[in-house]
């Protein structure tokens, strides 16, 4: 590891510090880094937390799962079939544009103010931006390998499983990462909105009305630790997997 | 016995409205087992007239048969000029020579294929990482992979599109002493599409001049050096006259 990657982090905490200790900021709504890493550590002893993380983690794997499903078929499809490319483009644009909060009341009409709703909104959202990476990697395949495969005696279907699918790959991968990130963010959202009782958004929203303020501070580094931790993970499996891409 | 013939070939690219005539008249005919080099400037239409001959590009007039089929219904190997996009960078170098087996209609010949690779690389005396992925290989390496892909599928006709031409001068000569070597070994018909005079002399059997504007054939001369051939012919009193024959040649044809 880089030792200038530990840059970043020590100065955040030198300007917290400094305004901390200047009182810049009144700590009633800025406590000091050691009072929040104290209430770090308490929270992780309690089972509330823990059962607060598991909550939002479920409902985000309840909904990139069927996004990823959703959005590489609806990928595919339209990176494929040039006639359904031109039918969907503008539609999928036009809902990629829409903010995935400004749907979610109307999904709490639909499924209710349960999970539901949350997940819902979260697959409709990630669904699309699946299905525009998967696209883009389905119609910019090498026009090269397709004539290789098809003067080798490549049926239509074998090219398309043997050559198309693994050259889309590597967008369709791009696209499920991005995804990722969009349904942590709005799933932890979504908890704040309406009386949920669990999930680590719901926690930081309450601790923030009643003014547990380091609670509330050591929720969302927690939200932004699990985000990176995610993230991070998903790149090592995609390097792993889509080996080539890049290179 | 002629493997492939082409008669009274025509072709046009449309063009801003009208129409641009590329290819006029070609007939040509090339036997079983021949390697016969396409040689002529940037541009006059050799990479479409071997795209036609393999059924990718669509013609007026005229007709093509290999082995007395139409390219469409014949077994065509083609050695592209751009390596890198014409091999899959998801396979190991040794699966994507194998490519061909792993199609349906490869079913069953794997095996001695497999065998018949392994041969092929020793008797040719090549190494290649057969477990690397293509973006682990030189560019020399890629084109090789490409190449025995092509062989190892035992086409009809094999077509080759100026494949060496974005190798390095010293990597450029190992290949083509490599694909002396193979030709020898295995005796496939070859058609080679060069704009390099030195590389279509070295290599063929026959060199057919295309040029002008449509392209249309020059001249057809014969190679008289014996097979197997290497590098040192270059540098013989024999090859430096038949070249400048050559270079008379293509100044007559502007």
């Amino acid at each position: 590891m880089k030792r200038e990657i530990l840059y970043g982090p020590t100065s955040i905490l030198m300007l917290w510090y400094s305004v901390y200790w200047l009182r810049l900021i009144n700590p009633l709504f800025l406590p000091s880094p050691h009072e929040v890493a104290a209430e770090l550590v308490s929270l992780s002893l309690t089972a509330g937390l823990w059962n607060d993380i598991a909550a939002s983690m479920w409902r985000i794997i309840a909904s990139f799962a069927p996004a990823c499903c959703a959005g590489i078929l609806m990928g595919l499809l339209m990176g494929y079939y040039k006639g359904a490319n031109s039918a969907f483009e503008m539609i999928v644009d036009f809902f990629r544009s829409l903010p995935a909060l400004a749907i979610f009341p109307l999904m709490m009409l639909f499924f209710g103010i349960g999970d539901l709703a949350k997940i819902a909104t979260t697959v409709f959202s990630c669904s699309l931006i699946i299905a525009v990476h998967s696209a883009y990697g389905v119609s910019n395949g090498k026009k090269l390998r397709q004539e290789v495969a098809t003067l080798m005696g490549a049926t239509s279907l074998e090219r398309f499983l043997k050559v198309t699918l693994p050259e889309a790959l590597p967008h369709v991968m791009i696209g499920m990462r991005i995804a990722l990130s969009f349904a942590v963010s709005i799933i932890v959202v979504t908890e704040m909105f309406v009386v949920t009782g669990n999930g680590i958004g719901h926690r930081i929203f309450e601790a923030g009305l009643t003014y547990r303020t380091a609670e509330m501070y050591s929720s969302i580094i927690i939200v932004g630790l699990a985000g990176y931790m995610l993230n991070k993970v998903f790149m090592l499996i995609e390097r792993r997997i889509v080996h080539w891409a890049g290179k | 016995m002629t493997k492939i013939e082409i008669k009274g070939l025509e072709k046009h690219y449309p063009r801003n409205g009208s129409s641009l005539h590329v290819l006029s008249g070609i007939n040509l005919k090339v036997d079983n087992g021949e390697f016969v080099a396409l040689f002529g400037p940037n541009g006059c239409g050799k990479t479409t007239m071997l795209r036609i001959i393999a059924g990718m590009e669509p013609f007026e007039k005229g007709d093509i048969l290999i082995g007395g089929k139409r390219p469409t219904e014949s077994r065509i190997g083609f050695v592209f000029q751009n390596y890198s996009d014409s091999l899959f960078p998801w396979l190991s170098c040794r699966d994507n020579i194998m490519f061909p087996y792993m199609l349906k209609s490869g079913i069953g010949r794997a095996e001695m294929a497999e065998q018949e690779l392994d041969s092929l690389l020793s008797s040719l005396k090549i190494y290649l990482p057969q477990e690397s992925f293509p973006y682990q290989l030189s560019g020399g390496q890629q084109q090789m992979a490409s190449i025995l892909r092509t062989i190892i599928y035992k086409p009809d006709v094999i077509l080759m599109d100026e494949p060496f031409s974005s190798l390095a001068h010293e990597i450029r000569l190992f290949m083509q002493e490599v694909l002396l070597r193979a030709w020898h070994r295995e005796k496939p018909t070859i058609l080679f599409v060069s704009h390099d005079i030195e590389e279509a002399l070295l290599l063929a059997n026959r060199v057919v001049f295309l040029g002008g504007q449509p392209a249309r054939i020059l001249n057809v001369i014969e190679v008289p050096f014996n097979h197997p051939r290497d590098r040192s012919l270059l540098k013989s009193r024999k090859f430096f006259d038949i070249r400048k024959r050559c270079l008379k040649i293509m100044e007559g044809g502007k």
